[in-house]
């Protein structure tokens, strides 16, 4: 069966997970390391993104014919292939636990009381499972479907927020702290590592860099517009607050009238989740295949289930561990992987040069 | 060669001597003639006008086969058979012709059996529009069809299943338009169908889906032959089985059930609003009461403050939890619906006062159940019939998002609707996808879509599902 | 057996399904409803006693009945801590207090001179309670206050939700709730600004402090209304109080003569400590520049030019345009504020009105009438201006401006001051008003 996604699912997957964690702690997190200065390192980290997005499609346009694997065997060799695939699942493993307990604790502050993280994983991982079972096309197009709703979703919460009264244009001070909060929150952000996973599934059409890139730019203006309307409303106590789009909504001044809009926020977060758990999940099982050699489906989707229940369990996972272990340790691990990875493909560039020049001489 | 008589005989043998077989013996022209039908599968008067009073006029001295068939019996299709077909032919309702000493028999198909008048499908009424409806006669069906077709192009495959039964089954669609792959596939699994009856078209529906065990259908349904024609035209083919009123069409995608054969016959920009009314319906069907039941158990944070009071208030004092509240309200309704459908109509108004009464009015008062849990479920369940042709999918959806919304609040439904949506992606039936034009993403097809536009504008049949000729309208001006 | 596995492994979701519903549905069909097991809070009062915190929850008590009942009881309980208080008050109901739907939080003002911040900090690190949660402040016992209030929901279509929604709109102009607390504790002036209700003792009769409540005072009329009247029978409806300020009777107990005043003043506080109550008239000046605060009456009096004689002109802010400009001149901080006021010609209180000065001079506004609003509006700033220099309170958050634009040089003059939280006294701030008359 043809497993493959077009070009438009493929951006919109994309525009998905670059919504990942960044709609709970992440933009009262940037305050808190960098003051109202957080918008440049937000900005900056997004273009960072875009910009190595940028160079993936450039170098796949280069070897359309090769999959990613195939070009990295080619140049470094098996060994280290597996290497680089088991950072990528460990990666991906990192990301899928930051994303469950931020989103756990945002769900259980403010809709959930009672609620545990096995109910949690409950709601969320068969169907999570599902959508890896069914595969990747159906993925993309269950994201096509409710695409549009998200973004709806988040336009009301943002438009709540620009008509709240405590609302104005934050000022922006540059402060030394903004240097260093990007080597801290660089983990947070790096989601062209996902684009490896699937850039081999897309199926490849005229400008498709193009398509692909308005909407990662589209996601980051909506991103860059958050942490703005953000810190705008809460100005000082912009740190205190830590779901984002919620505490958006929250002070909006619609509410009076009809009553609490918070569900808007909260079903918008809701859906979000388990399309970004998803990818991930997917991306995951897809370097557990390359590590191990093809498995079954039904054997990769339980191997990882048992793998996340059992870390999260017996490492007792909670969100300010991971926030605490993402900003100390896992930002030098991803800033280390993507120097290798750049490594990597300048030097297959470099190769791809010289067999050119050596075949014209 | 045997005798007349005892060809008569053994073919009577072979029907096990059924009482309503009958012989007739004719002495024409000097030859023997027998005649054997059932009586009650054949047009009387045709029979007598069109082959009896025939053969007693008969003056010439010699009678030959060619003489019956070019001057004699000028009515109806003739077919020259063998004797191992007589049987099957009378069953058939056939008057068979075996001529003395002449091995091969005319069977003349003047087969008439009683029939319903085309009528307007309940399920299906317009307010403008064509009303006529299939009936349980293939050739009546067949015949609407083709009065819509005066073409050609029109090609009809005819096809029989059923050891017992032996439906006549014809798969029809237009040659120019349809991919033949699909008829193709078709075709070969209709063929492969080895059961013993076919009594309507359902019976061979799951035989031509994909997942035959999947809650929802995957092969499209009609009762009236301009939406059968207007489908055929986009690109799809009609199976029509006899005794069935309706008629299947492949492929299916789920936005057909949206649509309404009304839509067609009124202003755009009100079906436009329908269709969105539709959607809605949908909605408040299936996830409604998941919705409320969630948010009265596990969401009052996210409740508005006025809205918990009044529920607060109205379900105060109640014996039941409130998901064993609304699954017995849920299960009143759904007798109450029984019950309607088979009560016969003279009882009907003492069911819905009995039912408006029980439910309505009484349960509230005697603390049983709460106003607002009544209003859900019965919102619910009339929202279905927004979609008739999807109710059973519906119903059946809004139990299962009733119980995750009970059991594991709102993030279980949101989770049921990815869940369902995700697997309607994955229904892929004869190249169509199941949810074209949304995902994937189909432009040009949203001009029918949910929202419609005027059929100026429709140049290009549907890119849902692949067929030839994609051109419809041509926009010269 | 290969059967039975056959058949999981080709409906994996459809068992997972059964089994969630296996474990979890016995637990959810006998599940109550959370409003059951729950207290839910509407309002919240915070005194501090002797022997601690004792906290109050006004309390939603469903009643059953088909019609829209609201039925509410005040339940109290005392501890060392708010967090101790509202954890007995869920004790002796026997059931989890809610604090979500927590409209309004009032304190009194002992607790707040102790200090609001240390007290207050539950409220914040509680994820109940909204951010967007009214605070109020009370003279008295906010308790009292709290069941007061309680007497005006349930005998008046009147609420505190609808009374603080009021004040903030018309009278403070600014939010006043946890979250702007909290905004104005952590931003550089430390300057907090929350609405102060009192408790009246008699029937009909006012507080001490009348200046503020004179009828001739411009300061205190506002669009129409002022502050909120409630009473069962009575003929003051929101608005109608005119110029005695709002007034909530208990008809039902006349012969209590405790009553809800509520007339528009504020409390200010400074790095979380009380400092002191701005009256309505000191609010009304200080509205001046506050730029969403706008539907302002703007009286003169005493007016003689070419058309008017001894006339007493009222007017209506219709927009505001502010616009504060901050620069740093040789090495002093200058603060400039630009008003454009938009306004229209209400009312003219004078004898043998003629014809002419009805019809013909609707929006009049000559040199002279401009040249006295625009020395009432640099008064009423002024007297508003030294208030705050006395008291040390940059309410205006001027501190704020300059360290968003200035930072580096304002922190330089601030380390030359002597005193350096005196520093509103070195700053030149200057007020520019122009008018533009609207019909």
């Amino acid at each position: 069966m043809i497993n493959e996604i077009n070009v438009k699912q493929a951006g919109i997957l994309l525009s998905i997970v670059m919504f990942a964690n960044k709609f709970v702690i992440l933009p009262s997190l940037t305050f808190y390391k960098a003051g109202f200065a957080g918008i440049f390192v937000t900005t900056f980290l997004l273009g960072l993104d875009l910009l190595i997005f940028y160079l993936i499609i450039k170098f796949k346009e280069k070897n359309q014919n090769k999959k990613i694997d195939e070009v990295l065997i080619s140049n470094v060799g098996k060994f280290f292939t597996k290497v680089v695939y088991i950072i990528l699942f460990v990666y991906f493993l990192m990301r899928i636990f930051l994303l469950l307990n931020e989103n756990y604790s945002f769900l259980k502050d403010l809709v959930y009381e009672d609620a545990t993280f096995l109910l949690f994983i409950v709601c969320l991982l068969p169907v999570v499972n599902a959508m890896t079972f069914t595969g990747i096309r159906t993925m993309g197009r269950t994201a096509q479907f409710f695409y549009w709703f998200i973004i709806v979703g988040l336009f009301i919460s943002l438009i709540a927020g620009i008509f709240s009264s405590s609302f104005s244009l934050p000022t922006i001070k540059i402060n030394r702290e903004m240097l260093f909060a990007p080597l801290r929150l660089c983990f947070w952000f790096s989601d062209y590592l996902f684009f490896f996973m699937i850039i081999d599934k897309i199926k490849l059409e005229k400008n498709y860099g193009n398509t692909i890139m308005k909407y990662l730019i589209f996601t980051a203006i909506l991103l860059v517009v958050l942490n703005l309307i953000f810190v705008g409303l809460h100005d000082v106590n912009t740190f205190i607050y830590k779901g984002a789009l919620a505490d958006i909504i929250q002070f909006s001044s619609i509410s009076p009238g009809i009553g609490k809009i918070d569900i808007v926020a909260v079903l918008t977060k809701m859906f979000v989740l388990y399309f970004q758990t998803g990818i991930m999940f997917y991306c995951l099982k897809e370097s557990l295949n390359n590590i191990v050699g093809n498995l079954n489906i039904y054997q990769s989707i339980i191997v990882l289930d048992f793998i996340i229940l059992f870390i999260q369990y017996f490492c007792l996972v909670t969100m300010e561990k991971m926030v605490k272990i993402s900003v100390t340790y896992f930002n030098i691990i991803t800033i280390s992987f993507l120097a290798i990875l750049l490594a990597i493909f300048l030097f297959a560039l470099f190769k791809q040069k010289r067999r050119d020049y050596e075949k014209i001489y | 060669m045997e005798d007349l008589e005892q060809r008569i005989k053994k073919i009577k043998k072979k029907l096990k001597d059924n009482q309503d077989v009958i012989s007739r013996f004719f002495d024409v022209a000097n030859t023997k003639l027998a005649l054997i039908f059932l009586k009650s599968m054949i047009d009387n008067k045709l029979f007598i006008e069109g082959i009896a009073a025939k053969l007693t006029e008969f003056s010439k001295a010699e009678i030959t086969l060619e003489d019956l068939k070019a001057q004699i019996i000028c009515i109806e299709e003739i077919e020259e058979i063998e004797e191992n077909e007589v049987a099957e032919s009378i069953l058939l309702g056939k008057v068979c012709i075996l001529l003395e000493n002449n091995p091969v028999i005319l069977a003349v198909d003047i087969e008439e059996y009683p029939t319903r008048v085309p009528a307007e499908p309940p399920t299906s009424a317009v307010i403008q529009g064509p009303r006529e409806g299939f009936t349980e006669s293939i050739k009546t069906n067949i015949s609407m069809i083709r009065k819509r077709f005066p073409t050609n192009d029109l090609k009809i495959q005819d096809l029989k299943v059923g050891r017992y039964t032996k439906t006549k089954i014809k798969v029809v669609y237009l040659e120019s338009i349809v991919d033949k792959k699909i008829v193709k596939e078709v075709v070969s699994k209709i063929k492969k169908i080895d059961i013993d009856g076919v009594v309507d078209s359902y019976n061979i529906l799951e035989f031509l889906q994909y997942k035959p065990n999947s809650i929802f259908k995957q092969v499209g349904s009609a009762e009236k032959p301009d939406i059968v024609a207007g489908r055929m035209l986009e690109g799809r083919l009609a199976i029509i089985v006899d005794g069935s009123p309706t008629v299947l069409t492949i492929p299916f995608i789920f936005l057909e059930d949206v649509q309404n054969s009304n839509d067609y016959y009124t202003n755009h920009h009100y079906v436009s609003f329908i269709r969105i009314i539709r959607t809605l319906g949908i909605l408040t069907a299936t996830i409604a009461p998941g919705v409320f039941i969630s948010l009265r158990l596990y969401h009052y944070k996210i409740t508005p403050l006025k809205f918990l009071i009044t529920i607060a208030n109205s379900t105060q004092g109640l014996p039941f939890t409130p998901l064993i509240e609304l699954l017995f309200i849920l299960l009143l309704f759904h007798i109450l619906y029984e019950v309607s459908l088979r009560l016969p109509r003279y009882l009907g108004l003492a069911t819905s006062i009995v039912g408006a009464l029980i439910l309505g009015d009484t349960g509230v008062k005697a603390g049983l159940i709460s106003p607002p849990g009544v209003i859900i479920i019965a919102m619910s369940v009339i929202s279905v019939y927004t979609v008739p042709d999807q109710a059973p999918q519906l119903t059946i959806l809004r139990i299962i998002f009733l119980l995750l919304g009970g059991t594991l609040g709102i993030l279980g439904v949101v989770g049921g609707m990815i869940y369902f949506v995700n697997y309607m992606n994955s229904l892929n039936e004869y190249t169509a996808p199941y949810l074209a034009p949304f995902s994937p993403s189909l432009h040009k097809d949203f001009k029918d879509g949910l929202l419609k536009s005027d059929i100026t504008k429709m140049y290009d049949r549907p890119k849902s599902f692949s067929q030839k000729n994609s051109k419809r309208l041509s926009n010269d001006k | 057996m290969k059967k039975f596995i056959n058949h999981i492994i080709e409906r994996p979701i459809f068992v997972v399904f059964c089994l969630i519903l296996v474990i979890i549905l016995p637990s959810a069909l006998f599940r109550e409803p959370d409003s059951s097991r729950r207290l839910i809070v509407t309002a919240l009062a915070i005194d501090k006693v002797d022997d601690g915190i004792e906290v109050s929850a006004l309390s939603f008590i469903p009643v059953s009945s088909t019609t829209y009942q609201e039925n509410y009881k005040v339940f109290s309980a005392k501890g060392n801590s708010i967090a101790e208080a509202i954890s007995k008050v869920g004790l002796y109901v026997g059931k989890t207090v809610a604090l979500t739907h927590t409209a309004v939080v009032i304190i009194n003002q002992n607790l707040a001179d102790d200090g609001v911040i240390k007290n207050l900090d539950n409220l914040t690190r509680n994820n109940d309670i909204s951010n967007k949660t009214a605070l109020l402040c009370t003279e008295q016992s906010a308790k009292q206050l709290l069941q007061k209030l309680n007497e005006l929901d349930s005998t008046s279509d009147l609420s505190v939700r609808d009374l603080v929604a009021f004040n903030t709109n018309n009278i403070y102009s600014k939010t006043s709730n946890i979250g702007s607390f909290y905004r104005g504790y952590f931003s550089p002036s430390k300057v907090s600004m929350i609405g102060y209700l009192k408790l009246a003792e008699e029937e009909g009769v006012l507080p001490n402090d009348s200046e503020s409540n004179s009828s001739s005072g411009s300061s205190q009329k506002t669009d129409g209304s002022q502050g909120a009247s409630g009473s069962q029978g009575a003929g003051g409806s929101q608005g109608a109080g005119g110029s005695q300020g709002g007034e909530a009777s208990q008809s039902s107990q006349a012969q209590t003569n405790s009553k809800i005043l509520n007339d528009g003043s504020a409390c200010v506080f400074k790095d979380g400590k009380f400092i002191t109550i701005l009256s309505p008239e000191q609010l009304y000046q200080y509205n001046w520049i506050n730029s969403s605060s706008y539907k302002n009456t703007f009286q003169l009096f005493d007016v003689t030019d070419d058309v008017f004689k001894n006339a007493n002109l009222t007017y209506i802010i219709q927009d505001k345009k502010e616009k504060a400009h901050v620069t740093m001149k040789n090495g002093r901080p200058v603060y400039n504020n630009y008003l454009l006021l938009s306004m229209e010609l209400k009312e003219v209180e004078q004898d043998n009105l003629k014809k002419n000065e009805l019809l013909l001079y609707k929006n009049y506004f000559s040199e002279k009438i401009k040249i006295l609003a625009e020395n009432k509006v640099r008064n009423d700033f002024s007297k508003i201006l030294n208030f705050s220099r006395e008291l040390k309170i940059d309410i205006f958050g001027i501190y704020d401006k300059f360290d968003a634009q200035h930072e580096k040089e304002f922190n330089n003059f601030l380390k030359k001051i002597e005193d350096r939280e005196n520093y509103l006294n070195y700053v030149d701030i200057n007020i520019y008003v122009e008018f533009l008359i609207v019909s």
